[in-house]
């Protein structure tokens, strides 16, 4: 019988899986990298996803499954909705697009808002905290804490963005739900604040976390990459959306700007133009917050009235109240899904569940009032007369009251949960 | 060469022992301890410790000792044994002796943990009592953050209610739970996805979350880590170092590892309620505040 290995081999192989065990020791000590910054060649890739134009009236009563919410989006037009596909916009126009757009935002690496030595927007830019230092900061954290649900370009649409309901938020439209600002002119953009409520906060019931032990000074980077992004996807989307819907005449972008000047009208004085024109709006809207009258003191008699006043306006179609059951059905507990700006189905919030995407804080509900919810369709309450600070307080007050029925004064109590005291049992939050 | 492998694994097991005898003066131990029931835990630890450790240098080293002896050195030949119904005897009887011993030991600080008006040493006194508490809490896990909730006035009337439905002037935060120094807190621990499971370090406390179940918990800090400062709105550090974690010890997913936040222990209820008319009032806000925006910023040491 030969040997199965002779001894000069068998050395060989412990000397192999002496260096093996070596190797592998080193390997799994030495750790990650710790560099966040994403590597040079990564740009930001052109928008090949559908843009929507008009979303259908129709509710729907479910939503599409999981991971198919670019299937959905398809489907908006066969609902009487608008879509378009940049995918169709002529070569020349699409890449000269791409061209300004990298020359004015950068890349992931070497993101920035503006070409530099603008002096025109650089004030802009600093006022809003968009210097490249700060985007750059604010990019390592995205990669490592948001891309894998908000993705590369801010689309909602990292790895995990797809399978978590509601969507995460996709940037790229410029819009946001919740707002505090009150500005004149037609945009009308969050304030930083907003945003930095969001991240310190995440957004209760959804999959959005909180974020506050990131750091004040991490946050505030984050916020302004946030920023970045959105300025970015708004130019590229307006633009996109623009040239698609004007049979791709250059020249029709610039009635997006009417109070413009251009000396020449190409793709590149716009994406200039209208970066400046959003810098202004987001400027405007930071420096006007809605600050409401101040709050009066409400004894337990006084709430009990106010409770009631607010019923009347949250659930009566009388052209005093604001009839808000008709979208928030049965108290947002029967709401049916609706098509927001994005395409997406949202629902009316189950306001039964003491759950508050846009913050808890009686003025942020006061804000969600006085503000609406744009981009999902809830309009802002209109109050003619003077005494619209007292009637939003009257439903920040009983939409407050009305998760907890003991709160509620006894015939209101009847009204919403029944003589039973129906419903208790399914106060608990809940991720719907 | 012939001693190369008896060598290797006599390097690695006396490098593993060096480490392991190093790791209090290194720092790499347990941290500090502040929970009442936190002595039993790690007397508990340190028995069971020194029962392996002892098994552990036994054995290595007669594994290092046969294969050098009988392996590189063939002094002599090693004889095979099958069927000492001696040695059989020996080593089923130890093991049963040492995991009895370990059984019965850990029962009084296993009740401790779960009963908090134990008195007796042993035998256990079931009392079937309610825990008497200062303090109740709602931590709801989730992906991935604990969401936690306190009652204004500490205690919550119903508390089992309380902890389905809630009250509108409930304190909300994200990542950080506030107690008091000798509070015995009532944690009432649920999940809103996955299993999650919560886990103080310092308190010596560790309990999974269960979808669909509402698990009791509690504590009892011995030694304050805060201090509110009303003026600035902060809370000041009494301890160096004193930054004591919670972190969940479940595998919930992609993000678990983040699913970290601070434990606050404030040095007296006078202080912890201080505070918490802060954070409530900032959460009650009518009006824009232009500093802090929220009652989870009240903590301020980020």
């Amino acid at each position: 019988m030969t040997p199965l290995a002779t001894t000069q081999t068998r050395t060989f192989a412990n000397w192999a899986i002496f260096a093996l065990l070596l190797g592998c020791t080193t390997w799994l000590g030495s750790g990650c990298s710790s560099n966040d910054a994403y590597p040079d060649d990564v740009v930001y890739p052109f928008r090949s996803d559908l843009i929507v134009d008009e979303v259908p009236k129709q509710t729907q009563d479910r939503l599409p499954g999981p991971g198919q919410l670019d299937k959905s989006i398809a489907r908006i037009k066969d609902l009487g909705g608008k879509t378009f596909d940049p995918r169709e916009l002529p070569e020349n126009l699409r890449t000269e697009l791409d061209k300004e757009l990298v020359e004015a935002f950068g890349t992931p690496n070497q993101p920035r808002v503006g070409k530099s030595n603008s002096p025109d927007i650089d004030p802009m830019v600093k006022a809003l905290k968009l210097e490249p230092e700060s985007l750059l900061a604010g990019s390592k954290l995205y990669r490592r804490n948001c891309l894998h649900c908000h993705g590369l370009t801010g689309d909602g649409r990292g790895p995990t963005g797809p399978w978590v309901n509601p969507h995460p938020r996709d940037f790229r439209q410029g819009k946001f739900k919740f707002i505090s600002s009150n500005p004149t002119g037609n945009k009308v953009k969050p304030r930083r604040e907003d945003i930095l409520r969001s991240l310190k906060q995440g957004v209760e019931g959804t999959s959005m976390p909180s974020f506050a032990l990131l750091g004040q000074d991490a946050l505030e980077n984050l916020a302004s990459y946030i920023l970045h992004l959105s300025i970015r996807g708004e130019v590229e989307f307006e633009t996109a959306r623009t040239l698609l819907k004007k049979k791709n005449s250059v020249t029709e972008l610039f009635e997006l700007l009417p109070d413009a000047e251009p000396e020449k009208e190409t793709i590149g004085v716009f994406v200039k133009l209208y970066t400046a024109d959003l810098l202004k709006a987001y400027q405007r809207s930071d420096q006007k917050p809605i600050e409401p009258a101040p709050y009066p003191t409400y004894n337990d008699k006084d709430m009990a009235e106010s409770i009631k006043r607010g019923f009347h306006l949250f659930s009566s179609t009388a052209p005093d109240a604001f009839g808000c059951v008709a979208c928030h059905q049965d108290f947002g507990r029967q709401s049916l899904y609706q098509y927001d700006e994005w395409g997406t189905l949202v629902r009316p919030a189950n306001l039964t569940n003491a759950v508050y995407r846009g913050g808890r804080r009686p003025i942020d509900i006061y804000w969600r009032l006085k503000r609406g919810i744009p981009p999902s369709k809830m309009p802002a309450v209109t109050v003619t007369g003077d005494d619209e600070a007292k009637k939003l307080w009257d439903l920040v007050h009983f939409i407050e009251a009305l998760p907890f029925p003991s709160m509620l004064p006894d015939d209101v109590r009847a009204k919403v949960y029944g003589q039973a005291q129906r419903g208790v049992a399914s106060l608990a939050p809940t991720t719907k | 060469m012939k001693i190369f492998w008896s060598l290797v694994f006599a390097v690695i097991n006396i490098g593993a022992l060096g480490i392991f005898i190093a790791a209090p003066y290194m720092g790499w131990w347990l941290p500090k301890n502040v929970s009442s029931f936190g002595g039993d835990v790690d007397r508990l630890f340190y028995i069971i410790l020194a029962v392996t450790g002892f098994f552990f240098v036994l054995t290595q080293g007669i594994l290092v000792y046969s294969m050098i002896r009988f392996g590189d050195r063939k002094v002599e030949k090693a004889s095979y044994i099958h069927g000492h119904l001696g040695m059989e005897a020996l080593w089923t009887a130890v093991p049963c002796l040492i995991l009895m011993y370990l059984g019965f030991v850990q029962v009084p600080a296993w009740a401790k943990m779960k009963y908090i008006d134990l008195e007796t040493w042993f035998p256990v006194r079931f009392s079937g009592k309610n825990i008497e508490h200062d303090l109740d809490m709602v931590v709801l896990a989730r992906q991935w953050e604990w969401r936690i909730r306190t009652p204004q006035g500490s205690r919550a009337a119903n508390a089992a209610q309380w902890a389905e439905t809630g009250n509108l002037n409930d304190l909300h935060l994200t990542n950080e739970i506030h107690a008091w120094k000798d509070a015995r807190v009532r944690i009432h621990l649920k999940t809103q996805d996955v299993i999650h499971s919560l886990f103080l370090p310092n308190l010596r406390l560790k309990q999974d979350a269960l979808p669909g179940k509402t698990m009791p918990v509690w504590f009892q800090a011995i030694e304050a880590n805060v201090k509110y400062n009303p003026a600035t709105g902060q809370l000041e550090e009494l301890t160096p170092n004193g930054a004591w974690e919670i972190a969940c010890t479940e595998l919930c997913g992609g993000s678990h590892y983040r699913m970290r936040g601070k434990l606050y222990i404030h040095e007296s209820k006078q202080d912890y309620d201080r505070w918490f008319a802060d954070a409530m009032k900032l959460q009650r806000s009518h009006e824009l505040n232009k500093q802090a925006n929220i009652a989870a910023s009240t903590g301020g040491r980020q």
